[in-house]
């Protein structure tokens, strides 16, 4: 489990947490997100142990993640946003060169992914357009089997094939003892994917829920007409999608993208309704 | 297990260090290692053969010198970069193991280097003037009034660790232009301490062969300052990988 208590960080000046507690637990895919600037790749940095705390702590298992122990890290990958490339090697090469460190690791299981995600094992990465270079550091990063992966906006780059691809391996990946954490904008490349929801806003987390518990505090509606008493609501093609407080316990289908904007139009109402259950799932 | 450092890890982190030399130095060691050779071939085309043996094997330690130099800031370039570096901070092994074998790699390769470069000069030299392979840099070192010996090997051994922690050091602590700025900042921090010491080293050089009164303490005080500082700049590396943060 990855456990952070009274978190506090900032960039010099700029206060990006303020005693924030949050913990992520094993069988779930969760979705961190978050305006621009508000903190989601610098918590996962922290959890990676690439960021060291001000104050509270950030612990892996039982390992404090800034100390960066091997047995942290070979249970947990982190792939960053910017697509770095480590040499000029194949995803195979590349795999195998790092390999020996990671016990789970299965080179079969990279080539099925590459195949999957149709990129040629053979190709050195320096040689691949963008996506391509996503896509097998994807599946380099899968094939390892760590126990944590951390995934900062996985999705950029992906073409539409590769995103649904994407989603149908990681429903397939993720078990009992993985925590997977996709930090994301492009919501709607993992709207069915992600369970819990984690929200953050400046300094603080605004929501860390099951998709269930999201369903149960709000009703979404699909209507003809806005809602004067939705706490959020927005024009769509043929109607109106209103986000109201559920008050008689009706069911509905939770859309994270709605749920988002409510959330950053009502930063109180969420910590009320919410408050008591958001720090852990 | 001992988790800070456990052997079989330690080998695995050193292998793969070993494993990106060539991708990472290579074309730099040919060339360096090729220079003497491409002066040897200008020197025999317009001067004369014994000229091109001098210089080629003149050449040799300062190419020796720009090898060491270069290796940290070429083999471990990204250990310190904000993305790049993630790949050196991430991968499964300790602080401690990561810092043994990168000091190991930057001492171990400009030595392969050196080793090659004498071996192929020396080859040059017993074809063309079929004569003992080691005459050559034998009386090169002669000229230069170098004597072996214990105390010299063992001071020529803590110069090159002292020159090598230092450009180790740098590594950890500049992100770009790491040897130039390295050189540039060496330079500066000499004019600064000469300028700052000259008052006592006037003061103290009429009675320093009253305090250090043997040539033998002399170089024993010598190499015992360039231990510290070697020391002292590896320590100051490995205090800089253990509190790095990306």
């Amino acid at each position: 489990m990855i456990n952070i208590q009274n978190l506090c960080f900032s960039y010099k000046q700029n206060k990006v947490f303020w005693g924030i507690d949050l913990q992520f637990r094993e069988g779930c895919i969760y979705g961190l997100l978050g305006e621009n600037g508000v903190g989601k790749t610098t918590l996962l940095k922290i959890i990676s142990g690439l960021l060291p705390l001000e104050t509270g702590s950030c612990t892996v298992d039982e390992w404090t993640s800034f100390e960066r122990r091997p047995e942290m890290l070979e249970e947990l990958f982190f792939l960053p946003d910017t697509v770095v490339l480590p040499d000029n090697k194949t995803p195979i090469q590349y795999a195998a060169a790092i390999a020996p460190f990671y016990k789970n690791y299965s080179e079969d299981y990279l080539k099925t992914l590459l195949n999957e995600l149709e990129v040629s094992p053979d190709w050195k990465l320096a040689q691949m357009s963008y996506g391509q270079q996503k896509k097998s550091l994807l599946a380099v990063s899968l094939s390892l089997r760590t126990r944590y992966l951390l995934l900062d906006e996985p999705t950029n780059g992906l073409d539409i094939p590769s995103k649904s691809q994407f989603r149908s391996i990681l429903s397939r990946d993720i078990n009992d003892q993985r925590t997977i954490i996709i930090s994301t904008h492009q919501v709607r490349d993992i709207e069915m994917l992600i369970d819990p929801v984690v929200i953050l806003t400046r300094n603080n987390v605004l929501l860390n829920n099951t998709l269930e518990e999201v369903s149960k505090r709000l009703f979404f509606e699909f209507s003809d007409s806005p809602n004067p008493l939705a706490l959020y609501n927005e024009r769509q093609p043929g109607g109106w999608l209103n986000v109201m407080e559920n008050t008689n316990g009706q069911e509905s289908q939770v859309n994270i993208e709605a749920l988002f904007n409510t959330a950053h139009k009502n930063p109180h109402l969420f910590k009320e309704l919410f408050g008591k259950t958001s720090q852990t799932v | 297990m001992n988790t800070e450092f456990d052997i079989d890890r330690f080998m695995k982190v050193l292998k793969k260090d070993f494993h990106s030399v060539w991708p990472t130095f290579g074309i730099m060691m040919l060339i360096l290692a090729l220079i003497p050779a491409a002066m040897w071939l200008f020197c025999i085309t317009w001067i004369d053969g014994h000229t091109a043996l001098n210089v080629c094997w003149f050449l040799i330690p300062f190419c020796f010198f720009l090898a060491t130099i270069t290796a940290p800031s070429r083999i471990y370039k990204s250990c310190n970069l904000p993305n790049q570096g993630i790949h050196f901070a991430m991968l499964p092994a300790s602080k401690k193991e990561k810092f043994w074998s990168m000091m190991l790699v930057t001492i171990v390769v400009p030595l392969v280097l050196l080793a090659v470069m004498i071996a192929f000069y020396s080859t040059l030299t017993f074809i063309q003037q079929q004569s003992f392979v080691l005459d050559e840099p034998a009386r090169l070192l002669k000229e230069l009034d170098y004597t072996f010996s214990t105390q010299t090997l063992l001071l020529s051994v803590l110069y090159y660790l002292a020159n090598t922690s230092v450009f180790f050091f740098t590594n950890t602590l500049f992100k770009r232009h790491k040897v130039t700025k390295t050189i540039l900042w060496s330079m500066a921090i000499s004019f600064v301490a000469s300028i700052a010491g000259l008052p006592f080293l006037i003061t103290s050089s009429t009675n320093i062969h009253t305090v250090i009164d043997s040539p033998q303490t002399l170089h024993l005080v010598f190499d015992i300052i360039l231990l510290l500082w070697t020391i002292g700049f590896y320590y100051g590396a490995y205090y800089r990988l253990k509190k790095m943060n990306y």
